[in-house]
């Protein structure tokens, strides 16, 4: 058997098992002896897990910020199209629709 | 004549008691004694060469050697039984080292021995009964010892005919000395040895043992030396008195909470545990990759103690948890478990939006 410790115990690798910290566990028991045998668990997290987390966390992040972006780039884009399609009096049908149901939408908003 | 009867009664009653002590239940301390009950591997075999695996509710091996043997439950039975646990040697051990042992066992838990008075000069004497049916004939070893192995009672019982179902009771003296727990931790070990080293044996006296570890008894049969043999068991009970009584058969709703004290499963009775079916599962919808909402399972029975929990897919695969048609797949370890439940499971790979659908076992055996 080999063990991970896990923030609720102890992960065993072989079936994934949740072994509680528990002295009345009989898993718990053998994983006590397993240590006195010298052997030592996997940390919660390996290095490779604590670097995925750092790159998830920092994707999270920059994915938030590019959102944020995106969110601003195409309102942009979508007033700066309107304000040339009225200058020019040929907006498209399927535009104008888009833009009277944003009208209407933002009418609902308290 | 219909009619209240009341008032205080404070005459002397005389008669004559016309029951039978065979009619009170709640005399065997050994649960599963009939080997009905199988939650782990509902009838499926299971190959012993590792010490202490489960496979019969409550039932133990023991194995410390080279041998290896199988175990399974059977139909074939004494009359008055549905079931027996049958074992085989798989692997012959034909010479056993002095630390080797081989052997079937049940641990008592202490809230069981209350009562006993073990460990005190007013220790009650006990019997177990047994019906056993081997292929090999002889004298085989039988011992009980203290959770911390310090006090043993080595004892023998003969198997006179080869494959013939035969009924034995051995009687144990009150043990007035030694540690006997009587929490909810180990108490005693009841081993039916199939082979023990000399390192575990002490003769058969009919008296206790100070030897530490005394497992069984000297100049037994070593059943694990010949290949194929056999070794059935059954109508196993531990009661108190001098006396084997008639089995004690619970009702079997009575002995799965007995056993479901010390494991539970989200599966059906006779459905193995691990096995592909989404009739028993637990449900919960991910909410992000790693977090679900819903994942709460309350036992049926309260634990010993807070038990390991594993999970299982419902297509059968080890922790993990899948959406009905198994099309996304989140690996699955179990959280929070305690005496009466587990509150999450943590996942990793989840799809948000998706319903996960997961099995449970809980083991808290002894």
């Amino acid at each position: 058997m080999t063990y991970k410790l896990n923030k609720n115990g102890l992960i065993r690798l072989e079936d994934k098992a949740l072994i509680p910290v528990n002295t009345d566990n009989f898993d718990y028991i053998q994983y006590l002896k397993w240590v006195s045998e010298g052997n030592i668990p996997e940390p919660e997290f390996t290095q490779e897990e604590i670097a995925t987390n750092i790159i998830a966390e920092d994707n999270l992040v920059a994915k938030t910020k590019l959102l944020n972006s995106d969110n601003v780039s195409i309102r942009l884009i979508r007033e700066f199209l309107i304000a040339k399609f009225k200058a020019d009096k040929d907006m498209p049908q399927q535009l104008l629709d888009i833009e009277a149901a944003a009208i209407l939408e933002r009418t609902k908003i308290k | 004549m219909t009619g209240t009867l009341s008032g205080n009664f404070n005459g002397n009653m005389t008669g004559t008691f016309t029951g039978s002590i065979a009619n009170i239940s709640g005399r065997n301390i050994i649960i599963n004694g009939a080997m009905e009950i199988d939650q782990r591997k509902e009838g499926v075999s299971l190959s012993i060469a590792a010490d202490q695996l489960m496979s019969l509710d409550r039932w133990r091996t023991r194995r410390n050697g080279t041998g290896n043997y199988s175990i399974i439950r059977s139909t074939e039975v004494p009359a008055g039984f549905l079931n027996s646990v049958l074992l085989t040697v798989t692997t012959a051990d034909a010479s056993i080292a002095t630390t080797d042992y081989y052997a079937l066992t049940q641990r008592i838990e202490g809230t069981n021995i209350r009562g006993l008075d073990f460990g005190l000069s007013t220790a009650k004497s006990l019997t177990v009964s047994f019906w056993v049916r081997a292929s090999i004939t002889g004298n085989y070893s039988f011992g009980l010892t203290n959770a911390a192995a310090t006090r043993g009672f080595p004892a023998q019982y003969t198997i006179n005919s080869a494959n013939t179902w035969e009924y034995k009771t051995i009687t144990i003296l009150g043990e007035t000395t030694g540690t006997w727990v009587t929490t909810i931790s180990n108490a005693a070990e009841l081993w039916w040895g199939l082979g023990i080293g000399t390192t575990y044996t002490e003769p058969a006296t009919g008296a206790w043992s100070s030897v530490s570890n005394t497992l069984g008894t000297d100049s037994s049969v070593n059943w694990i030396s010949t290949n194929a043999a056999t070794f059935h068991i059954t109508g196993v009970q531990l009661e108190v008195g001098t006396v084997a009584t008639p089995f004690d058969r619970r009702p079997f709703a009575v002995e799965l909470e007995l056993c479901q004290r010390y494991y539970e499963k989200s599966y059906n009775i006779g459905v193995m545990t691990g096995s592909s079916t989404a009739l028993g599962v637990s449900t919960a919808v991910a909410i992000s990759t790693t977090s679900t909402h819903g994942a709460s399972h309350s036992f049926k029975v309260r634990k010993r103690t807070t038990p390991t929990i594993s999970i299982f897919g419902h297509t059968g695969t080890v922790a993990v948890w899948s959406d009905p048609a198994a099309a996304n797949t989140a690996a699955a370890t179990a959280n929070n478990a305690c005496e009466t439940g587990f509150s999450n499971v943590t996942s990793t790979g989840l799809t948000a939006g998706v319903g996960y659908y997961g099995h449970w076992a809980a083991d808290s055996e002894i």
